[in-house]
């Protein structure tokens, strides 16, 4: 509707603006042609008397054309002129004047623009000049008007509804796929043409299309999530379970069984924690509280934590850095992943007797490293150990608990990573595992 | 005798948290709703409130909030299942001293609870802590016992610095990671412990032995049993 209105006077405003500028510009001829004359017949009686004006005024009525001239004495005698009789509406001031319909000698009536003067000797002139032909124009302009109108009317309506319609059924498109979805059908999606986007819609189409792929993925997580805690709770809450069982029924509750069921207990809790923390990370959740740190120093720190249990267990940790590394990350879950990496080092890399901490700046971003000389992870096996509850030596597994550690603490560092924008690898430390972050330079002001 | 205000909803959670206080030598009044709670934060005076995030009628958040609004300042410690960092944070910003997460060992709780009481009374620059014979010179990061030097590394006396300014408290390990390393995190392992293992170490050499003490299931401690203000 607004876009009909917009057409309508986007096409009937000029036509008239044009119509108004031409008649002023017609009345500003006449007023001038007049004036002129007027001008002359007066000049024309200072310098040489009644006679010459008289001369001048004839002159110009001799002409065929629209003038009208009136010259009247100071009783009112017409003494020179073509009109009968002296217009209502003008006054004797110099003045212009549109007199709607004015009788000339030929006797029909048209309009006039006159001005009128006082001469010596107490006469009267009045010189007006007929807008006729002004008026032929206009009637032409409105003719014109009267029939472009309606088209301009026909036009606006029948583009403004197709516009209308090509939106709607573009945005239909979109609309149902956004009740596919909410329906509960993830797999929906846009019916759009691969490649670089052909318009605003085609784009809007990808885009949601991105998003849409984003949000199964996210509900798979979930459902892993949830699948995986279910799965891996179960053991140790059996193992809980058995061990109370077996208490209660005894005769004596002694502290070594207390004992491991406060640690069985605390290892599960610390495993409901870190899965938290991947989850939110994955989500994304915590990107706002980014700041610039500079991942060196940050590095050392964390050595300088690790290193008294480090050398405890006969290992060396080096801190690898060639300056400073400054990015905006998450403090506190990047040093948790960290944290939880050189654990994992400790634990499985420990045989190495050495592990490096590294940063390296690489194209505005950076690469942080954990790299031990232990066995490391077979190729074939490294997938495995990214999912997030991997495992790798199940037989290891059953002998402490909180040795589920290090399907975590990979797990987390994926998802810290990915929250960073970047990703985690596993490679060949020759021999041992390097765990890489690759975090990429932050993005430009969004 | 000190009253510590416990809001929280959980009837068992507030019996068992009671029980705690009350055998470390408190007295405790509990609510077990926002509104009521924060009509006895204000009307009463207490030495720490314990609050839970999750309350009816009024949440943890807000109370506190409305709580800071009318100057309180009255040290809150709040409690939360919302573990993660982000949700720790944002219970931090909304005006409380510190934040603990469901579940938690009492001990941690009631060492933090104490370490919040003695915040507000910190004088403003302190250049010099010390402990029976032990000096510590902040400016220079000089520790001295008898008047002789112990050589630390400055993790060392970042770690010795935490706990004497708390002495007589329980420093569990978290705070000492929060404090020294300014990570939140279970430090988990025993990456504390042999930090302190090996201050103990060197202070022992310089015959400052027997200063920081291990509070059983909780932590360590330096200086005697804390005096009741």
């Amino acid at each position: 509707m607004l876009l009909f209105v917009v057409l309508l006077l986007a096409t009937s405003g000029p036509l008239i603006l044009l119509e108004r500028a031409t008649q002023s510009q017609l009345d500003g001829d006449a007023q001038t042609r007049i004036t002129a004359i007027a001008d002359a017949a007066e000049t024309a009686w200072r310098k040489g008397g009644q006679s010459a004006a008289f001369e001048i005024l004839d002159g110009e009525l001799h002409v065929p054309g629209p003038l009208a001239i009136m010259l009247v004495d100071a009783d009112g005698d017409l003494l020179l002129g073509n009109l009968r009789r002296w217009p209502a509406g003008v006054p004797v001031d110099r003045g212009y004047y549109r007199v709607p319909a004015m009788a000339d000698s030929q006797g029909d009536p048209s309009p006039y623009m006159a001005t009128a003067r006082a001469m010596p000797e107490g006469y009267r002139l009045l010189v007006a000049r007929s807008l006729e032909a002004e008026n032929e124009l206009q009637g032409i302009l409105v003719a014109t008007l009267a029939l472009v109108l309606p088209l301009v009317l026909l036009i606006s309506l029948a583009t403004s509804r197709m516009i209308a319609s090509i939106i709607a059924d573009r945005a239909r498109g979109l609309a149902e796929v956004v009740r596919d979805v909410t329906a509960g059908r993830l797999q929906a999606r846009v019916d759009v043409p691969p490649g670089p986007p052909a318009d605003a819609f085609d784009g809007m189409g990808q885009a949601f299309n991105v998003m849409l792929e984003r949000v199964e993925g996210l509900i798979d997580e979930l459902r892993t999530v949830t699948d995986g805690l279910a799965h891996d709770l179960r053991s140790p809450l059996t193992r809980l379970k058995a061990r109370i069982d077996h208490m209660a029924v005894g005769t004596a509750i002694n502290a070594d069984d207390l004992d491991a069921v406060g640690a069985e207990a605390q290892a599960l809790l610390a495993m409901l924690d870190n899965s938290l923390e991947i989850s939110r990370a994955e989500a994304g959740i915590g990107r706002d509280r980014f700041e610039a740190l500079d991942l060196a120093q940050m590095i050392a720190e964390l050595a300088d934590l690790y290193e008294p249990l480090a050398e405890d267990a006969g290992v060396t940790l080096d801190v690898v850095a060639a300056g400073p590394v400054v990015m905006p990350v998450h403090r506190q879950l990047l040093g948790r992943a960290l944290a939880n990496l050189i654990d994992n080092a400790l634990r499985y890399g420990a045989v190495g007797k050495r592990i490096e901490l590294g940063v390296e700046a690489r194209g505005g971003g950076a690469v942080i490293w954990v790299g031990d000389h232990g066995p490391g992870i077979p190729a074939s096996r490294r997938r495995e150990a990214l999912r997030r509850y991997g495992r790798l030596d199940t037989a290891r597994r059953a002998q402490k608990p909180g040795m589920q550690g290090a399907g975590l603490g990979l797990s987390l560092a994926g998802a810290v990573s990915r929250l960073h924008g970047g990703t985690l690898a596993l490679a060949d430390n020759r021999p041992g595992l390097k765990v890489m972050l690759d975090l990429p330079a932050a993005p430009a002001a969004e | 005798m000190l009253t510590i205000l416990c809001i929280e909803d959980d009837a068992a959670m507030a019996e068992h948290v009671a029980r705690g206080l009350r055998e470390a030598g408190y007295q405790v009044d509990i609510a077990n709703n926002g509104r009521t709670g924060l009509d006895m934060a204000q009307t009463g005076s207490y030495a720490a409130i314990i609050l839970d995030r999750m309350l009816p009628e009024l949440d943890g958040l807000s109370l506190l909030a409305r709580l800071r609004d009318t100057g309180n300042n009255t040290p809150v410690v709040m409690l939360s299942a919302l573990a993660s960092l982000d949700e720790r944070v944002r219970g931090l910003r909304a005006g409380s001293d510190d934040y603990v997460t469901k579940p938690f060992e009492l001990p941690e709780l009631l060492a933090r609870l104490e370490v919040v009481q003695r915040r507000g009374q910190a004088a403003g620059e302190i250049t010099r802590l010390s402990e029976g014979e032990l000096e510590l010179d902040l400016l220079s990061r000089r520790v001295t016992y008898a008047g002789k030097r112990i050589e630390l590394q400055p993790r060392e006396f970042r770690l010795l610095e935490f706990l004497v300014r708390h002495k007589g408290q329980v420093v569990t390990r978290s705070m000492l990671l929060e404090g020294v390393w300014d990570y939140h995190f279970d430090p988990g392992t025993n990456v504390i412990d042999v930090h302190v293992s090996r201050l103990r170490k060197k202070l022992d050499e310089g015959g400052a032995g027997n200063i920081v003490q291990t509070v059983r299931g909780t932590g360590y401690r330096v200086g005697g049993e804390a005096v009741s203000a």
